[in-house]
């Protein structure tokens, strides 16, 4: 090796992601309602969602691309306010020059049914980056909200992408499910559930979604040859179970999922369970009564799927059956 | 005595993922089959032992010490450490490892990036910034 070749820094690389053959160059990121297509080399690097509002925040390899906020309003909406609430501060502080009205390609279908409003930012310091935004209004989910996307000619992202980004842009479900899907984790749950939790650690990422007396969490682990190297799923669960505080002695047999090997799990019945199902509603207490879950390992995608649902119902296998058939498992999504 | 106080600046991103790792040419290492687990045999660093000392150890241990140590690497690093060849980069590793575990790019790339930094910190890998050959 030659000794000149340890000293110093490359250049910075702009060249588009070294991608293997075979592998998918787009994938969707969908969250709370909120769907929308993006290059495969993203990924969510900021989540924060509540009833109240929220925002999420997409990056590439190296920098972040795309950030979406909202909060929900009943009151008239003006869009030219709204941009000017967001970009307050940072026009000033990034000299950033603002060209409001500006055209966005791409979102005329994705935006017909909503007021909204565009804009570009454009800095001198940085000639080679633009961002592009929206500020909108959705009668239907009654959430106002701004996107903005950036692009950089030096790494050959353009008008093209955000034509296809923005305008796959969906803000709330269609129907009666809505999708979910980020890190790989993805599934399609009841449109009526909402964000309650998420974990994002290395080799595990989790999402749990609720509503009165429901509630439902996923989990998905990677790399499942080297979790079950030494251990089988029945170890791995128990073991998992034992770090949940306040976990109640559950009943564990095994099953199959999606034609995978796998694990069923709920808390026993108790005695005058209707009676206390009852009491429960009539003082107004949501915490769910009950957990049935399943656990799974999809040998297709190499991941291990933990499916949990509390609810007032003991033993809820066909609504947990139900979900498991949702979740695409054995579809490898980076 | 102020250049001693200045914080070091921080490496851009798109600098050091073009780095290329590349195992320390020293290092010995076999795999079971060429595509199998990787053995490393790591060489122990002693200060020099005068010869009586060297010569009681080795009689009350009954053997002489170890000269080196032996680290298994696992699926994944057996895999990482096969391809730092110095002519990838990190970038391309990230993107290798995570087509071949199936793994979220993010996964990936935490998981390449704590593993060459362990194997960095005991010489058995360096960066290159331009293509070499071990």
């Amino acid at each position: 090796m030659a000794p000149d070749a340890l000293v110093g820094l490359p250049e910075p690389d702009f060249s588009p992601p070294p991608l293997p053959p075979g592998f998918p160059r787009w994938k969707h990121f969908a969250w709370d309602g909120w769907d929308l297509e993006i290059p495969v080399d993203w990924d969510l690097g900021a989540l924060d969602a509540s009833p109240k509002g929220g925002q999420f925040r997409l990056d590439d390899e190296f920098e972040t691309r795309l950030m979406v906020k909202w909060q929900p309003l009943r009151g008239r909406f003006d869009p030219l306010k709204a941009i000017e609430r967001y970009l307050r501060g940072r026009v000033k502080k990034a000299r950033l020059t603002p060209d409001l009205g500006a055209s966005v390609p791409g979102i005329r279908d994705a935006f017909k049914d909503m007021a909204y409003e565009t804009y570009t930012l454009t800095s001198p310091d940085s000639p080679h980056r633009k961002s592009w935004g929206v500020s909108a209004y959705c009668r239907n989910c009654s959430r106002a909200f701004v996107v903005e996307m950036t692009t950089d000619s030096r790494a050959g992202t353009g008008e093209r992408q955000v034509a296809r980004v923005l305008g796959s842009l969906r803000d709330h479900a269609a129907g009666k499910l809505a999708r979910w899907e980020a890190y790989g984790l993805s599934l399609d749950l009841p449109a009526e559930l909402r964000a309650a939790g998420s974990r994002f650690t290395q080799g595990l990422v989790s999402l749990t979604a609720a509503e009165r007396g429901r509630r439902v969490e996923v989990c998905r682990w990677t790399l499942a040859g080297i979790h079950l190297a030494n251990s089988d799923l029945r170890k791995f669960l128990t073991a998992y179970l034992s770090r949940i505080r306040n976990t109640p002695r559950l009943k564990i047999e095994e099953v199959a999922v999606q034609s995978h090997a796998g694990l069923q799990f709920h808390s026993p019945r108790r005695m005058l369970d209707g009676a206390r199902t009852g009491l429960r509603k009539k003082l107004a207490i949501y915490t769910p009564a009950h957990q049935t879950g399943l656990l799974w390992h999809c040998t297709s995608s190499n991941r291990i799927f933990l499916l949990t649902l509390g609810s007032n119902q003991a033993n809820d296998i066909g609504a947990i059956r139900l979900l498991a058939s949702r979740v695409r498992c054995c579809k490898v999504i980076y | 005595m102020s250049a001693m106080r200045l914080k070091p600046q921080p490496i851009d991103r798109r600098r050091s993922l073009a780095l290329k790792p590349v195992r320390n040419p020293e290092a010995v290492w076999e795999s079971a089959d060429g595509a199998g687990l990787v053995t490393i045999d790591i060489p122990l660093q002693r200060r020099p032992v005068p010869g009586p000392f060297l010569w009681l150890a080795t009689k009350l241990a009954r053997k002489a010490p170890p000269s080196s140590r032996r680290m298994e690497l696992d699926q994944v690093g057996s895999f990482v450490w096969r391809a730092a060849d110095g002519r990838r980069t990190m970038r391309e590793m990230i993107w290798l490892l995570a087509a071949e575990y199936r793994l979220n790019r993010k996964d990936a790339e935490v998981a390449l990036l704590e593993f060459v930094r362990q194997l960095s910190a005991r010489n058995l890998m360096a960066f290159a910034n331009t293509p070499c050959s071990v």
